[in-house]
């Protein structure tokens, strides 16, 4: 298909063809970070460690199901060195807590749903003493029995794991979102072929490096609390627990330092960390420190949702999709966190709806999710939110149509991917002017796969495969509220201060906003210094999450420094006597455009602007169109831009041992513009690592709703050795809205591998894995039945 | 209650301490395992003896055309040690043990004393018939390796003993040694199977081999049973006929190990004959 490209390569140039006099954006940019990272000299919260803070611990839940019938904590408070011993009854505020609804307590009072409940919590002068004192807290339980699989937990007989959830739809299901287009039975009783697959995806866990730690500090003159704590929303933070402190939003200051990855998780686990580290800090009117080991950030915080996906597929001879019929069961864990709600937060829910016809103009669809409450850890964000799962399924159906008809699976998609002006299955129309680089993706990764070379299959015990896949992925989250705030701030010598409330957490992106507000200003990227994570120094930049912060944060940046570079000509054409049109900044020199000699160092020109009663402060702010999802049909614009993307691998199969090494990855994204192409590759190559581990090897073992591999010796995550060198791709087809024309890339890259690697398996065995990870033993073990099966 | 911590600097010092404190003392080599446990309090000591700070054990020598590993050795020295070059089996087991700060610390002493069923290093030890001296204040004793292991996590070591040093004997003529471990990813992780190889021919001949068995059992073991039917045959015809025999000297629970134990024998096995029928004469 070279065709393809030729005629591509033409449209390509056209549309980067105003992109070449950025002096900053596009930049392969070194990161802000990276060398206070390497030298160990970056402050994490941990890092923050003072002796004279007392030490916060929490008992959990000694099973995952039960009545607290009796507390005793006598022998706890007796022991020396213990400052305070907290129960449910000692809170100061609402016992509850959630960045969508408040249904997960800060101290289980009368019921345990899950392993992370905490029953009773410590301050002490140590951690030898705060730990000894839990030893010293009896606690009786009348144990219930526990819920592990969602499918079991929906039906009507279950055992109910709350009493009254304040959002929950009937039994254990939470929520149920539904998305319905054209008419899909009559598509499938008018289909030639019908692809039908039950697809399981495992629990697993975020893995981040750096623990959740919270350093809360009374305020002695507001009355308030200072929480320093690794968080992906500091402002949702302090909203979701002021009124846990029983206090007013604005004296509750939440500080995040860099953080060591947070992947989603840590949206909702410094909600668990800053509830209990605050609580104790109000309790003893000391600065507590709070820090969960390995283990408890395994058994308590957040996981990806495990689904149990059943999905129906009709097509046409010639390859065309017609209609899809999606039933997706998702386990939510003990609590809502990030699972979704009645309207306008669906959340990871709605993403499974979302995502269920893939990256294709499928005309009648029909989908529907389930969330429902187990015994399990609370299911909430995590690198991709849903897409994910969902993607597992569409993508193995398509892999499984192009097998019926004997269609090369590239060919097949290249005929139902969405293109300018075809609506998604959610109804929204995809627009080439929000950039739409899904073709060239496809183009480039079937190119450099050299799909049209047959593939050599290695003789003996091990057996190759080819597997390939695509996604599109929406940018920002679709809530009413969507957009971003900032401040941009001229110093008096012309450097810029940026505040902002993102958090950089690895992701790159400090580096990324300090070109574009370079950029913007036309002043060096040394110049421009961004502050982060503080709710007291920056307004609402909305959640570090959803592939959103360099796009939609990005925005109210540009907008922060335009007005401010606006004020500054608008001085400048007093001074120099100009036209402000004729005015412009660049390389920190203002001047009169056309005549050189006129610059004026930046610096002195802000100096005297300051001294003329021009504001030196603005409040960058931008919404994108305002999103709309229905929970009831599934339809709406959720996102307004979307990045797109495809994936090849060559796998090989040791049919001996059932172990899989990856000899070729291909991936290309379409990121609209990449702001910093080092950042994106990392993030490429980041994303697909994850991507990996979920398909191999990751999955947390539940049973009866305890955790049997709590700790990283019995939870393996991918080594540098199983992640194979990739080829990462770089397509940037511009968004009109975004940031020099980008969209997001942080949780894309996740979403396509695990399709690939199960796309790759088929080819190579001629057996059929939908349900990941395809650890060795798996492998083995089909491979085993598939044998027996054919003797 | 306050835990001691002593740094001696001879091995008589060492052991005085041991006598003194006994089974409440805990040797720290590597520490690698045993200070995860202490920081777990799974163990509660009221010595910990630090011995990498004495140099009487930290040589590694040949005696007698045996090599002699001294019982602070660490992995990363075996590695880089010229000595330790012909024992292809003993470097390919050592050099997969977690990664390089861990093989930094850990040491082969420490991987004997700590017992475990998956232990990488204990494997190859005993296809090698390594012997195990054992120090104390009362003298010295010798052990065979086969004879050091009690059960996961147990050894006859007394409280008040020291491994001193381990003794690989002479590789004979024609004798070739390798290690194959399964694991669930490509590094840094325990094995699910392992399997220590050492292989003499003649020509293409089995006449000796030693298959050790690692994560498949309380602690490791020889598979006799296979050994015994390779030795005299066709390389190539043993490795034929052993390929259906499970070890009955194995005892996996999970069926996996069942599945792929077989296969990593076979492999460990070529790597040793690949080698022997590559180098000719030579020992290795
Ligand atoms: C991240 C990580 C990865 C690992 N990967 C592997 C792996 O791949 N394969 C593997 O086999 N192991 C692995 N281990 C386990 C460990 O590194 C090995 O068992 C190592 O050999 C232990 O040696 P050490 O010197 O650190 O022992 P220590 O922790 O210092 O001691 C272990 C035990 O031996 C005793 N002891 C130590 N030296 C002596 C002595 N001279 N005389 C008497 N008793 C002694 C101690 O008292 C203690 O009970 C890993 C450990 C970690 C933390």
């Amino acid at each position: 298909m070279g065709v393809i490209l030729e005629d591509l390569e033409q449209e390509v140039k056209a549309i980067h063809a105003d992109q070449n006099d950025l002096n900053v954006v596009g930049k392969r940019i070194k990161r802000i970070e990276a060398l206070a990272k390497a030298l160990g000299t970056a402050r994490y919260a941990a890092d923050l460690k003072r002796d004279d803070m007392l030490i916060g611990k929490a008992l959990f839940a000694k099973h995952p199901h039960a009545l607290i019938k009796k507390i005793d904590t006598s022998r706890a408070e007796e022991l020396e060195g213990v400052i305070a011993v907290m129960t449910a009854k000692d809170l100061p505020g609402r016992n509850g807590y959630g960045i969508l609804i408040p249904d997960k307590p800060v101290i289980a009072e009368k019921k345990v749903k899950y392993q992370g409940d905490p029953v009773a919590l410590v301050a002490a002068v140590n951690e030898e003493i705060a730990k000894k004192a839990l030893d010293l807290i009896e606690v009786e339980y009348a144990v219930l029995p526990a819920l592990d699989d969602p499918r079991e937990a929906m039906k009507d007989d279950a055992v109910l794991i709350h009493e009254n959830h304040p959002a929950a739809d009937k039994g254990n299901i939470l929520t149920e979102v539904s998305l319905t287009r054209g008419d899909v039975d009559k598509a499938f009783a008018e289909a030639d072929i019908i692809i039908e697959n039950l697809y399981e995806t495992p629990m697993v866990d975020h893995s981040y490096l750096e623990p959740d730690v919270c350093i809360a500090e009374p305020d002695p003159i507001t009355g308030g609390l200072l929480l320093i704590a690794p968080a992906q929303f500091v402002h949702a933070t302090k909203r979701s627990l002021a009124p846990v402190f029983n206090l007013p939003p604005n004296k509750v200051r939440v500080l995040s330092p860099v953080v060591g990855a947070g992947y989603g998780g840590k949206e909702d686990s410094c909600l668990d960390v800053c509830s209990i580290a605050g609580v104790l800090a109000l309790r003893t009117k000391k600065t507590v420190y709070f820090e969960l080991t390995r283990e408890e950030i395994f058994r308590n915080t957040g996981k990806r949702h495990a689904t149990y996906i059943k999905h129906r597929l009709a097509a046409t001879r010639e390859g065309k999709v017609t209609a899809i019929d999606v039933e997706t069961i998702l386990d939510k864990g003990a609590y809502v966190s990030m699972g979704g709600l009645r309207e306008p937060t669906h959340a990871v829910t709605q993403r499974t709806v979302m995502y269920a016809g893939g990256a294709y103009a499928i005309p009648n669809a029909r989908a529907k999710s389930y969330s429902v409450f187990t015994n399990h850890p609370y299911s909430c964000a995590m690198r991709g939110f849903g897409a994910p799962q969902a993607y597992f399924a569409v993508e193995s159906q398509m892999d499984e149509l192009a097998r019926k008809l004997e269609m090369d699976p590239i060919e097949l998609r290249l005929k139902n991917i969405v293109r300018d002006g075809d609506r998604t299955i959610f109804g929204q129309v995809m627009k080439k002017s929000r950039g739409l680089g899904l073709e060239e993706c496809i183009a480039k990764v079937k190119e450099r796969m050299e799909w049209e070379k047959p593939l050599e299959r290695t003789a003996g015990s091990r057996k190759r495969g080819r597997g390939f896949s695509t996604f599109l992925y929406g940018t920002g989250v679709p809530l009413p509220f969507e957009g971003a705030s900032c401040y941009a701030t001229f110093q008096t010598d012309g450097t810029v201060s940026i505040a902002v409330s993102s958090t950089e957490m690895g992701q790159g992106l400090l580096t990324a906003f300090t070109q574009i507000a370079a950029e913007t200003l036309g002043v060096d990227f040394d110049n421009v210094v961004v502050n982060i994570s503080d709710t007291d120094a920056s307004p609402d930049a909305g959640p570090t999450v959803a592939s959103r912060s360099t796009t939609v944060v990005g925005n109210a940046i540009i907008n922060g420094c335009t007005q401010l570079k606006n004020r500054i000509m608008d001085f400048a054409s007093r001074e120099l006597k100009a036209d402000s049109r004729d005015i412009d900044i660049k390389e920190g020199k203002v001047f009169i455009v056309g005549k050189p000699e006129t610059a004026v160092p930046l610096g002195s020109m802000v100096a005297k602007a300051f001294v003329n009663q021009v504001p030196l402060s603005a409040t960058g702010v931008w919404y994108p169109p305002r999103p709309t999802f229905s929970g009831e049909d599934g339809q709406g614009d959720p996102m307004h831009a979307y990045a797109f993307g495809a994936q090849g691998v060559e796998i090989e199969v040791d049919t001996e041992t059932g172990e899989i090494d990856i000899v070729k990855f291909v991936l290309a994204c379409d990121v609209g513009k990449a702001i910093n192409p080092v950042n994106v590759e990392q993030q490429m190559e980041g994303g697909a690592a994850m991507g990996i581990g979920w398909s191999l090897m990751e999955e947390i073992d539940m049973s009866n709703g305890v955790m049997k591999n709590d700790s990283f010796k019995n939870y393996p995550i991918p080594s540098i050795k199983d992640v194979p060198e990739m080829d990462l791709i770089i397509v940037e087809h511009p968004n009109e809205l975004g940031p020099f024309g980008a969209k997001g890339i942080g949780e894309p890259p996740t979403v396509p591998t695990a399709p690939a690697i199960r796309n790759a398996l088929y080819d190579a065995l001629g057996i059929k894995f939908n349900k990941i990870p395809f650890t060795p033993q798996r492998v083995i073990e089909e491979i085993k039945k598939y044998e027996n099966k054919n003797s | 209650m306050k835990t001691e911590f002593f740094k001696p600097a001879t091995l008589s010092e060492a052991l005085a301490l041991l006598d003194k404190y006994q089974e409440k003392a805990v040797i720290v080599n590597g520490g690698t395992d045993i200070v995860i446990k202490i920081t777990q309090r799974e163990v509660n000591p009221e010595a910990i003896i630090y011995i990498q700070g004495i140099a009487e054990l930290k040589e590694i020598k040949e005696v007698n055309g045996d090599l002699v590993l001294g019982g602070a050795v660490t992995y990363t020295e075996v590695e880089n040690s010229s000595l330790c070059k012909k024992y292809d089996g003993l470097i390919q087991a050592v050099s997969e043990i977690g990664s390089p700060p861990i093989r930094n610390m850990a040491t082969p002493a420490g991987n004997i004393a700590n017992a475990a069923p998956a232990a990488d290093c204990n494997v190859m030890l005993l296809a090698l018939k390594a012997e195990v001296v054992l120090a104390s204040s009362g003298g010295e004793r010798s052990a065979n390796i086969q004879d050091i292991f009690a059960g996961p996590f147990k050894t006859v070591i007394k409280p008040n003993e020291l491994i001193k040093e381990i003794r690989i004997p002479q590789l004979t003529a024609n004798t070739h040694t390798s290690f194959i471990k399964m694991t669930r990813r490509k590094a840094q992780d325990i094995a699910r199977v392992s399997v220590g190889v050492s292989l003499t021919t003649e020509g293409s001949v089995c006449r000796d081999i030693k298959i050790a068995l690692g994560a498949i059992n309380k602690f490791p073991v020889r598979a006799y049973t296979l050994e015994e039917a390779m030795i005299g045959k066709e390389v190539e015809r043993g490795v034929a006929e052993i390929k259906e025999i499970f070890p009955p000297e194995a005892t996996p629970r999970k069926s996996y190990k069942r599945l792929v134990t077989n296969v990593i024998i076979e492999r460990a096995i070529r790597k040793a004959y690949r080698k022997a029928a590559a180098g000719g004469e030579h020992v290795g």
